[in-house]
């Protein structure tokens, strides 16, 4: 048996802190672990589940808060986490900890002696049994929803659309990498499972699950279930950590779900961008070319030539200098970045129609095609902005996509509204330049104090700063001073 | 979403800046700002029994129109249903995707609810139905500034009934943002956003599915 990874103290203050967050009415199961997972080195990771193990009796008194970690517990299949979960059930009576800890029983990576611990405690109640064993078939409706959800091999019909699509990852991968992995999963609707390279393999393996796993792990799963197909086989050289990369993988995960139910990636987009296409706010803001041109991606050069040619008009400032909005940024960088995407030319017309565009109150998205046609997505499809008409068979490009980074010509763009960890953008706040989140302090300010006296500075200047890390922020308002 | 230092600096934060609080919450709340790095549980537990000393005092309307209050199904999930439907669930997710296949998810949603109180007075965040109608569950989100992605379902409690029930309502404060940890609550983010006491299961009128 391999050895348990033993979390440090830092890791538990993590875990708690984190735990201690959340509210049970407003967030979701794994939503505000993310910050948290996504910070984890290779060996924290690996010692996170025994983390949460350690936590859970922390909150006893807390029920509210036990109560999150343990759906977050399930929802990561934290098998590690059963014991805590058996004795907490065990000393408080609790019967939702009681089933939270049977589900996990189901893993073949918990010890036998635990799992008949817990078909002694669940004494018969079939909700309990069916979590534990694969042997204890359904025999009413809702212990046969029940029973696909824990046993999804026993999912027969790809295109049945009711239950999540089921992704098993092999804990033979990177633990940081799969962790995160894992929360996005999640956040995309679909059901997480961990297979341990050293147990059996149990029956996970039906109509509408994938697995992502290293290579003994396929030959492991197929000598198991030989008819399993191998395109629901991802076999990654390593699983990513960079988010273009993990976007990738979610796409390919997403894709070898066809004809099933499938992942919602829209959901893993940036929710901040619809608040911005409000004609009172899209047309707000006031930057410098130089600004501009970092936040666009295209060189200053390109953007004098778009104001000579007449495509970008300027807000008059009375004293000769060249400002745009929020609208102009926006239009600039989609050329910018249809440029970088695609192989073909791409006109300057989709400048002028998006410089054109005023904003929309009901936009839930936005889109251009390459030859300048702006679409609007009100919740009920694509329409053309200026004709009405529903476009047939158009290539667009979401704006969405356009708000997140892109490599151009040897550089890379910030994200537009979330340049970084701490780092905001608002066209209605500080003239829409880079801010630090929850505070009214651009980026290129903390920047500026930076230069003069470094983190001291910092806290001299801004004492309600406290200890907050900052790095981030300074890092781009060094990039948007870079170009001053 | 912070840890619990981060999160408790900036409600303290929300409470000290809402210029409709008394002059004695706002002050105390900026002092607690001060202490949440370094002793952010005890300041969490103070922030809430100073949202319980300021609450009683922030004066109640009756409620003058239709409301709706809106949740997602985790919530739901978690908070709504009856134990019996809720155990035959391992996860929210697999909820939504089973009620979003159902022919009326909304009238299955509404056979599944526990009879219980509805909602309790601190989350009984409400919105006059008639802004939300129409909407799709992406417009609401966007409008709404709700953390959680759609289908959303809604909670349509009609003036008769709310009347009926003995319901109020009044502004949501700083205050109010503590119980759901809204750190970025702002006054008058969402317009003709209300809170009030607990809203009994006879208050519902019906429910609404918006994918």
């Amino acid at each position: 048996m391999a050895p348990v990874a033993q979390p440090s103290p830092a890791l538990h203050a993590g875990v708690l802190r984190a735990a201690l967050a959340p509210d049970t009415w407003t967030h979701t199961s794994v939503g505000y672990l993310i910050d948290l997972i996504d910070s984890l080195t290779g060996d924290e990771a690996a010692a996170f589940p025994e983390a949460v193990a350690g936590v859970l009796p922390v909150l006893r008194n807390d029920p509210e808060r036990l109560r999150l970690l343990t759906e977050a517990a399930v929802v990561l299949d934290l098998y590690e986490a059963a014991d805590s979960l058996t004795d907490l059930a065990d000393g408080t009576g609790d019967q939702p900890l009681l089933l939270a800890a049977a589900a996990l029983g189901g893993n073949p990576a918990v010890r036998p002696d635990l799992r008949r611990r817990l078909t002694e405690m669940v004494d018969g109640d079939r909700l309990g049994l069916i979590r534990l064993n694969s042997g204890a078939g359904p025999t009413t409706a809702t212990e046969t929803v029940l029973y696909q959800q824990q046993w999804p091999g026993s999912r027969v019909d790809s295109r049945e659309p009711a239950l999540a699509p089921v992704v098993v990852l092999d804990t033979s991968l990177r633990a940081d990498a799969v962790y995160r992995l894992a929360v996005r999963l999640v956040g995309a609707g679909a059901s997480v499972r961990r297979l341990a390279p050293q147990h059996g393999v149990p029956d996970w393996f039906g109509a509408q699950t994938v697995l992502v796993c290293t290579a003994p792990t396929r030959s492991r799963v197929l000598s198991s279930y030989p008819t399993f197909p191998e395109g629901r086989i991802l076999v990654p050289e390593k699983v990513p950590s960079r988010d273009r990369e993990m976007a990738q993988l979610l796409s390919r995960i997403d894709r070898s779900l066809a004809g099933g139910p499938r992942l919602h990636l829209s959901a893993l987009r940036q929710v901040a961008v619809t608040a911005v296409w409000d004609p009172s706010v899209y047309t707000l803001g006031v930057y410098s070319l130089s600004e501009a041109s970092i936040l666009t991606g295209a060189h200053r050069s390109s953007m004098y030539a778009l104001l000579r040619k007449g495509i970008l008009s300027p807000i008059d400032s009375g004293g000769g200098v060249a400002l745009v909005t929020f609208r102009e940024v926006v239009a600039v960088r989609t050329w910018a970045f249809l440029k970088a995407s695609s192989p073909r030319r791409v006109s300057s017309s989709v400048v002028s129609a998006l410089a054109k565009f005023a904003g929309d109150a009901l936009a839930v998205s936005l889109g251009v095609t390459s030859d300048g046609h702006v679409l609007v997505d009100r919740g009920d499809g694509w329409v053309n902005v200026l004709s009405g008409e529903q476009p047939l068979g158009m290539e667009l490009t979401d704006l969405d996509d356009v708000f997140q980074p892109f490599s151009y010509g040897g550089g890379r763009t910030l994200d537009l509204l979330h340049a970084s960890r701490n780092t905001r953008l608002h066209p209605a706040i500080l003239r829409g330049t880079p801010y630090l989140d929850s505070h009214r302090i651009s980026a290129q300010a903390l920047a500026a104090v930076h230069r003069r006296g470094g983190d001291r500075a910092i806290r001299q200047c801004y004492p309600e700063l406290g200890d907050r890390d900052v790095d981030d922020t300074v890092s781009v308002g060094e990039r948007l001073l870079s170009q001053v | 979403m912070g840890d619990v230092a981060t999160v408790t600096r900036d409600l303290a934060r929300v409470v000290a800046d809402d210029s409709g609080l008394p002059r004695f919450a706002r002050r105390q709340a900026a002092e607690l700002a001060g202490l949440a790095h370094s002793q952010p549980e005890r300041v969490l537990d103070q922030l809430e029994d100073l949202r319980r000393q300021v609450v009683p005092d922030l004066p109640l309307e009756p409620a003058e129109c239709d409301y709706a209050r809106c949740v997602s199904v985790v919530t739901f999930w978690r908070h709504h249903l009856r134990p019996e439907v809720q155990t035959a669930f391992i996860r929210a997710e697999d909820y939504r995707r089973w009620l979003d296949a159902a022919r009326d998810p909304a009238g299955v949603a509404r056979a599944h609810l526990n009879e219980e109180v509805l909602v309790p007075a601190a989350h009984s965040w409400l919105i006059p139905a008639r802004r939300i109608d129409g909407l799709s569950g992406r417009q609401m989100k966007a409008r709404l500034k709700l953390g959680d992605h759609p289908p959303y379902i809604v909670m349509v409690l009609p003036l008769e009934r709310l009347r009926a029930s003995g319901v109020e309502v009044r502004e949501p404060r700083g205050v109010d943002a503590i119980p759901g940890r809204f750190r970025d609550w702002r006054a008058g983010d969402v317009p003709d956003e209300r809170i009030d006491q607990d809203i009994p299961v006879a208050a519902l009128g019906r429910l609404e599915w918006r994918p």
